[in-house]
Order: C-alpha cells, then structure tokens, then sequence
C-alpha cells in the first residue's frame, strides 16, 4: 500500500484485532504479521505502532508481560477484559466505515 | 539463528540513551525491537556487521528517531494520570465528603469576603501554590535521581508522578492570574464564590494528584513491570 495515511486511522482496530487472535505479541511481531497477511502490501512503521500501543496500553484496554528472550527482555501485549470488547466494537465500526466508502467509491449503478 | 549477545544488547542499551532515551521501560522496548529487526537481516544475510545493521533498523524510525515515540509515551501516561486523579476526584464530589467540600468552599469565600487585603490574600495563595509545585518538583526530581544512582535506571512513570500528569503546569500558569482582571472578581459576591470554589477545587487536586496518585500508580506500574524491576 503506497500511502500510509489511508490505514492510520485503523491502525489501532488492527492491533487489537490481532491481539484477539493471537493472545499475546511483542511490538516487532504484530510488524511483520501485518506484513504476512497482507503480503508486504501494508507496512506499519515503528514511529506509528508504539505511540498506538503505549495509547491503548495507558488506556487500560492492554495488559503488558515480560519474558527473558535470547540475552534480553522482551515486552507482550495481550488484551483486557476492557480490550476485548473494545476489539468487537471498533471491529463493528470499521466494517460500516468499510461498507460506506465501498458505496462511495463503488455506487451501484441503477435505473430509475 | 544468529542472535545478538550479551555485550551487543548493552551496546544497543547505550545506543539508544545517545538517542535521548533515558527511560529504562522505553529503552527496553526499543532493544528488543532493534535486535529482531538486526536479527532479522542476519537471517538474509549473516555477513551484514552488527553496525550497519542496527542503522538501518534505526533508519526505519523515522527522522526524528525515538523522539517521537518518547514524547507520545509520555503524553499517554500523563492522560492515564490524569484520569485517575478524576477518578479519585469523583469520589470526593459525593455524599458525605461533598458537604465537607461545600463548607470548606463557604468558609473560604466568608474569610475572603470579611477581610480587607483580599487581592494581596489571593496573591500570597497563588505564591504558595506555586511554591508547593516547585518544591513537589524538586523532591520528585531528587527521586528519580537516587533511584538512578541506585539502580541504574530511570523509569518513565516516576516522571509522569513529578509533572503530575501535566498539571504542575497549570500552577505555572496560575502567575498569569494578576493580569487577567487584577482581582475585580473579588469585589462581587459571585465571582468571590467562583474563585473560592477555584482554590479549594485546585487544592483538591493538587493533593490527590500528589498523595494518592503516586502511590497507585507506583502500584500499578509495579504490578505491571514486576519483572523489569527484578
């Protein structure tokens, strides 16, 4: 994906939907799974995804752990209770801002 | 796999503290994130030098590098800090400790009112308000430079509790006060209410984001960084 401001806005339904799949990711992890489903189409940058997570993670709706890996110490996201059902209702919310623009850009055509 | 070693883990410590983070939970985040992203080239090509490969890693941050990244941190624990000091504000503002606050805002603007001087009595409050944040901030600084002296490490929240999430800077803001009206507020029933209603909720604050704050958000952090302080 060329320009990286038409997912910014989704960028925390995508971590939290990610997180609801997989228990608990470590931030370079959720980078490059964003990049395997999407076949390196979408590439989210670190700039966008901590201050995203460290947001989401002040704002109760993650739950941090840590574990020792290879010489250092590695930080998990995982979700809330809170996070969780924050996951179904953003998910809810991007399919109707998905269904809107698929209207707007791809108007059925119709004869009156 | 290739990983990186003890040493080449400090040395990205040390990189990313020439890099203006001084915050030991930033700072560990950001190692982890460095190494798999280093790691991650050696497993495309294992003759890439430890170097060339962590300035790439640290090219993909953007032209700011970690500044940003430190600064919106610090922007989203001062929000969690502030909630929780309305968190525990609401609790003040009911039965039975509302009429305590009630009195306490009727017998200031009774004091305020009886008395001459009323400008210079308002003045001296705005002086001692400020006083109180400057020497809450100096005592939090000195914390945060013993732990350091002791540990070694500075952590992210401890500077969160010295700015009080943000509103050390509204008592900064309190010197502005004289220029607005020079006090002519005081001259009307109301506006000596208001401002007695202004102190005493700022006094409020002002202890509970001091007092009580600190206290659960060291908890929490604790609780939740357990094995970083270890």
């Amino acid at each position: 994906m060329k320009s990286t401001n038409l997912y910014k806005g989704s960028l925390t339904t995508i971590i939290l939907k990610l997180l609801n799949e997989n228990d608990k990711m470590y931030g370079y992890e959720i980078t490059q799974k964003v990049k395997e489903i999407t076949k390196g189409e979408l590439n989210i940058t670190e700039g966008a995804l901590y201050p995203s997570l460290h947001k989401l993670e002040a704002e109760g709706l993650l739950d941090v752990e840590f574990a020792k890996v290879n010489n250092r110490t590695r930080k998990y996201y995982k979700l809330t209770e809170l996070g969780t059902q924050e996951t179904v209702n953003k998910l809810a919310e991007l399919e109707d801002y998905i269904r809107t623009m698929r209207a707007l850009v791809n108007p059925k055509f119709r004869l009156q | 796999m290739k990983t990186l070693s003890k040493n080449q883990i400090e040395e990205l410590y040390v990189f990313t503290r020439k890099h203006y983070v001084e915050w030991y939970d930033v700072q560990t985040e950001l190692v982890d994130h460095l190494a798999n992203g280093i790691e991650r080239q050696w497993e495309i090509n294992s003759n890439i030098s430890f170097k060339d490969a962590l300035n790439a890693e640290f090219k993909k941050f953007g032209i700011f590098g970690f500044s940003e990244l430190v600064e919106n941190k610090q922007r989203a624990l001062n929000k969690y800090y502030r909630s929780l000091v309305f968190k525990e504000l609401k609790t003040y503002l009911r039965l039975p400790s509302f009429l305590f606050l009630i009195i306490t805002v009727y017998a200031f603007k009774t004091l305020l009112s009886t008395i001459g001087y009323k400008a210079y009595v308002l003045a001296a409050i705005i002086v001692l308000m400020l006083a109180v944040s400057v020497c809450h901030m100096y005592r939090a600084k000195k914390a945060i430079r013993r732990r350091y002296a002791n540990t070694g490490k500075k952590w992210l929240f401890d500077a969160a509790v010295m700015e009080l999430g943000g509103f050390v800077h509204v008592s900064f803001l309190l010197i502005q006060v004289p220029n607005f009206d020079r006090f002519s507020m005081l001259q009307t029933g109301v506006g000596t209410l208001l401002v007695s209603t202004v102190v005493i909720l700022y006094f409020m604050v002002f202890y509970i984001s001091t007092r009580i704050v600190p206290k659960i958000i060291k908890e929490n952090m604790k609780k939740r960084y357990q094995e970083l302080y270890l």
